[in-house]
């Protein structure tokens, strides 16, 4: 049996210790060594440097990780980084996430926490650098004094601090006491390493947290398990309903196992010893789901998003010149309409959270990615300040953006503070999960082009309808293309649906990447080019008058980047991309190949992806290519590790991904009828790094979501296939085109 | 749905469960004995994440009611070895395989469900055995190519 799982800061507070700076006496209890050293009275001392770092007497060190985990491998990049400056000791790194208490305590003293829009290393790599210089700092002035000699004849390597001159060295771990006295050095002052030093950022160091995931030992939001513990599962109805009446809820109180009955607003809640009971409980109601109109039908929102086409545009996106009268003038226009349904994270762990509710204080334990927008939503339902509470932080299976929102957790406090100190877990089930989610929005989109005898595009516009607003959601890589057109319109129209809109991975560019790129392979093939080329052709930046839009990602944390020299990287990854696919070779009968290129997160990425056609309705995806400019890399083979994730994920969406809707109610449940890509359906994935130290870190984790869907498209057509201008795949014949 | 006792042989202990008869093996392991590694995804046979063996047989646990189990040897993701010795552990690592790693107990105790029965699987094989076995972070290719991997090596049967 496992043994009760008690948090660390539990343990201390229980102990009477006071946080921050000075000496703390712990005890492990997950610890076998450490059990027996307090059972004889003994206790292992660790030292907290700098609130980032704890230094134990046995010379390990634990890393505090401020970045949510959730596969991309955060928890190890953000320990090389730190480790690096450091100069700790790798094979005695541990880790743990941050006490999100404490950072509201202090002032937000561990920076950015909320994990998105690939900016993890970007906004992280400056603090835990200098964190790691400042605490090596301390220990360097600890040993100079201990040692009496000079600082300059230390130097340190491997979690010790050694003196050349006379050999002597001293553990970190013999040094964190004196070294927490320390005044903490100003970073101002600090000489941080330069990369040619570099003995962790850039390698591809094995992942801390991945053995675990290899004998059952990592701990989920979902397997979090405290003694006293309900379970509680939850049906939710539909939320265009006003009201709901359920059948059968007098029957589901008195089922063995059931604990606890819980009607919320448009939920009905069931609380057991169990799970599965209170699941199978569930399953017994009998809901009344109020008649809701067709206007919540994907039949109805996509004529919406068709009506959109020709309103007046809420938003011009971009402007530059006289595109109307370009267009007017013409004498060879290319149009299309594309459309992207709407899509569900699907992450393999289920939505889950426990909630801990008593007077006046919370607990929670969950995997979020956004730790403090999670405590002030709680602590606001409750009236309480968020320092009355604190949040457990768990890894993630998975979450490409569902767990940005705090929906369930704040339903997990509801039901917890129902019942007052009594730990509840909250599991949706998957068809909860799915049912409920915040979607991909769906998008529409009407693109005119204009070319000229030579067949550049001399005028461009772009109508694009989305069921959202947000920049994020709808809006991200719409405007912001960096082809050489002298005169562009993009404008914007959104419609309201009854179905929630969210960030998933790739966000807004998985849609608007699929119709930009789409569509430059169509003017390409209206005028008798080579794709490659034509996408070579329009990247010009000795072209003029030309206006190029700044990049579409305002992370503040790198430096931006003026937009001819994004242009090009850009060139620089697609002629790497068509070099390294052998774009030139012929390909057999039925096959094809589709190139697309992107910009997403300070990064630039060029793809090439090879298919077959078998004839018969369906095709394979062969093989992809990529070139990839993400500057630099803190760990190549993470890296690498999700592009070819970002593959598959966005595979899945180009030829299976579709929420539809009748009624008000999200049709499918499951994945029988959402498709995941499975594992036959896997092409070889060939990745080139085009790395360059001028520029900073880019992000690797969402691009390819985007840019491989149509390079896809592109290679169906290719391969003779028909041109697919509307998602999924799956709902069209992929059957030669006929010919003559 | 009364509660009844159940015998339960998991990974070579011989443990008590007392619940409703009906009640899928995988809420039994992750409820009532704590054996969290085996994962809820779907609950209904259509992603693998439950994989145990069954008398040394892969199965998805959400199918299996513990009725059916009772008496029969179980072996879940915590007793392929007990320090990451197996084979398949040892490779998962090596190659670097899993990314959230939440579908990976599933992957490792259905590629193991194969390596009991062929040793030396061929590429095409492995992928076709592994089809049923979900990843939405999709670490396929590093699955197939940790499998292959611990395919070459010689296995021993591990209770």
């Amino acid at each position: 049996m496992n043994l009760p799982k008690i948090s660390r800061r539990e343990f201390l507070i229980a102990a009477g210790c006071a946080a921050g700076g000075g000496l703390l006496l712990l005890l492990d209890v997950k610890d076998m060594q450490g059990a027996l050293k307090a059972f004889m009275g003994e206790t292992i001392e660790e030292v907290e440097l700098n609130s980032w770092v704890l230094v134990s007497e046995d010379n390990s060190i634990t890393i505090r990780i401020a970045q949510m985990e959730m596969g991309q491998g955060t928890i190890t990049s953000m320990a090389q980084i730190m480790a690096e400056e450091l100069d700790a000791e790798w094979s005695t790194i541990k880790t743990e996430f941050i006490s999100v208490k404490r950072h509201f305590l202090e002032n937000k003293l561990y920076g950015r926490t909320e994990t998105a829009a690939s900016w993890g290393v970007s906004s992280s790599i400056k603090r835990l650098r200098y964190a790691g210089a400042q605490i090596k700092a301390m220990l360097l002035a600890a040993a100079a004094k201990r040692l009496d000699v000079d600082l300059t004849e230390l130097s340190s390597k491997n979690s010790f601090v050694i003196h050349a001159a006379t050999g002597r060295k001293l553990s970190y771990g013999d040094l964190a006491t004196d070294a927490a006295k320390q005044p903490v050095p100003d970073p101002s002052g600090i000489m941080l390493k330069s990369s040619h030093e570099y003995q962790l950022i850039g390698k591809s160091i094995p992942r801390l947290e991945l053995p675990s995931t290899t004998d059952g030992k990592a701990v989920y939001g979902t397997d979090f398990n405290i003694e006293g513990m309900k379970y509680a599962a939850v049906a939710i109805f539909a939320k265009t309903a006003d009201a709901f009446r359920v059948k059968n809820i007098e029957n589901i109180k008195s089922r063995p196992g059931v604990y606890k009955l819980i009607e919320l607003p448009q939920a009905v809640v069931v609380v057991a010893d169990s799970w599965w009971i209170a699941d199978m409980a569930l399953k017994a109601l009998s809901p009344e789901l109020p008649d809701v109109s067709g206007d919540f039908s994907s039949d109805n929102i996509k004529s919406r998003l068709l009506d959109s086409l020709d309103v007046a545009p809420q938003t011009i996106l971009r402007q530059d010149g006289d595109w109307l009268i370009a267009e007017r003038d013409a004498k060879n226009v290319v149009e299309a309409i594309y459309f992207t349904p709407h899509l569900e994270h699907a992450a393999m762990e289920p939505i889950s959270c426990t909630a801990l509710v008593n007077d006046g204080s919370f607990e929670l334990w969950v995997g979020t990615q956004v730790p403090e927008k999670a405590l002030e939503d709680v602590a606001r339902i409750l009236g309480l300040p968020p320092s009355s509470g604190e949040i457990h932080l768990l890894r993630m299976g998975g979450s490409f953006g569902r767990r940005l929102e705090t929906d369930f957790i704040v339903q997990a406090v509801e039901i917890a503070r129902q019942m007052p100190g009594i730990p509840v877990k909250l599991i949706w089930s998957r068809e909860t999960t799915m049912r409920n989610g915040f979607y991909r929005p769906a998008h529409l989109a009407r693109i005119r082009g204009s070319l000229d005898p030579l067949g550049q595009l001399q005028a461009m516009s772009m109508r694009l309808v989305a069921t959202a607003e947000g920049q994020s959601q709808a809006i991200l890589g719409a405007a912001t293309f960096l082809y050489s057109i002298p005169k562009v319109l993009v404008d914007f129209v959104s419609i309201k649906t009854s179905l929630r809109d969210g960030s998933m991975r790739g966000v807004a560019y998985t849609a608007n990447c699929f119709f930009i790129q789409s569509f430059m392979d169509e003017c390409a093939r209206a005028s008798s080019k080579n794709s490659y080329l034509y996408l070579l052709q329009h990247l010009n930046p000795r072209a003029t008058p030309l206006t190029l839009p700044e990049s579409p990602d305002k992370n503040p944390y790198l430096e931006a980047v003026p937009p001819r020299e994004r242009m090009s990287r850009l060139k620089r990854v697609l002629n790497e991309v068509a070099q390294r696919a052998d774009w030139w070779a012929p390909l057999d009968a039925m096959r094809g190949r589709g190139i697309a290129i992107h910009e997403e997160a300070n990064a630039y990425y060029a793809v090439v992806v090879e298919v077959t056609l078998d004839g018969r309705g369906w095709f394979s995806v062969d093989r992809v290519i990529i070139a990839a400019d993400p500057g630099q890399l803190v760990n190549p083979n993470n890296a690498e590790a999700q592009l070819q994730g970002s593959v598959a994920f966005g595979l899945t969406s180009a030829m299976y991904g579709e929420i539809t809707t009748k009624g008000g109610i999200v049709e499918q449940s499951n994945f029988h009828d959402y498709k995941l890509l499975r594992c036959n359906e896997m092409p070889t994935i060939d990745i080139h790094w085009v790395l360059s130290e001028q520029y900073g870190y880019g992000g690797v984790a969402e691009a390819m979501t985007a840019a491989i869907v149509p390079a896809l498209t592109n290679a169906l057509y290719d391969a003779g296939g028909p041109r697919i201008r509307s998602l999924p795949i799956k709902n069209h014949q992929i059957l030669p085109r006929q010919r003559g | 749905m009364a509660d009844k006792v159940f015998h339960l042989m998991v990974n070579g202990k011989s443990l008590v469960v007392s619940a409703p008869p009906e009640k899928p093996l995988l809420w039994a392991l992750r409820e009532d004995l704590g054996l969290t590694g085996t994962k809820y995804s779907c609950g209904e046979g259509y992603c693998g994440a439950c994989t145990v063996h069954v008398d040394g047989k892969a199965m998805f646990s959400c199918l299996v009611q513990i009725e059916a189990v009772a008496g029969h040897e179980i072996t879940t993701i915590e007793g392929l070895s007990t320090d990451k010795s197996h084979p398949l552990q040892k490779a998962w690592i090596d190659s670097q395989v899993s990314q959230c790693g939440y579908c990976q107990s599933g992957q490792i105790m259905w590629a193991a469900g194969l390596l009991a029965e062929n040793k030396s699987p061929t590429r095409q094989e492995i992928v076709d055995w592994m089809n049923p076995i979900l990843c939405r972070c999709g670490s396929y290719i590093r699955v197939v190519h940790a499998i292959v991997k611990a395919g070459n090596t010689s296995i021993k049967k591990q209770d």
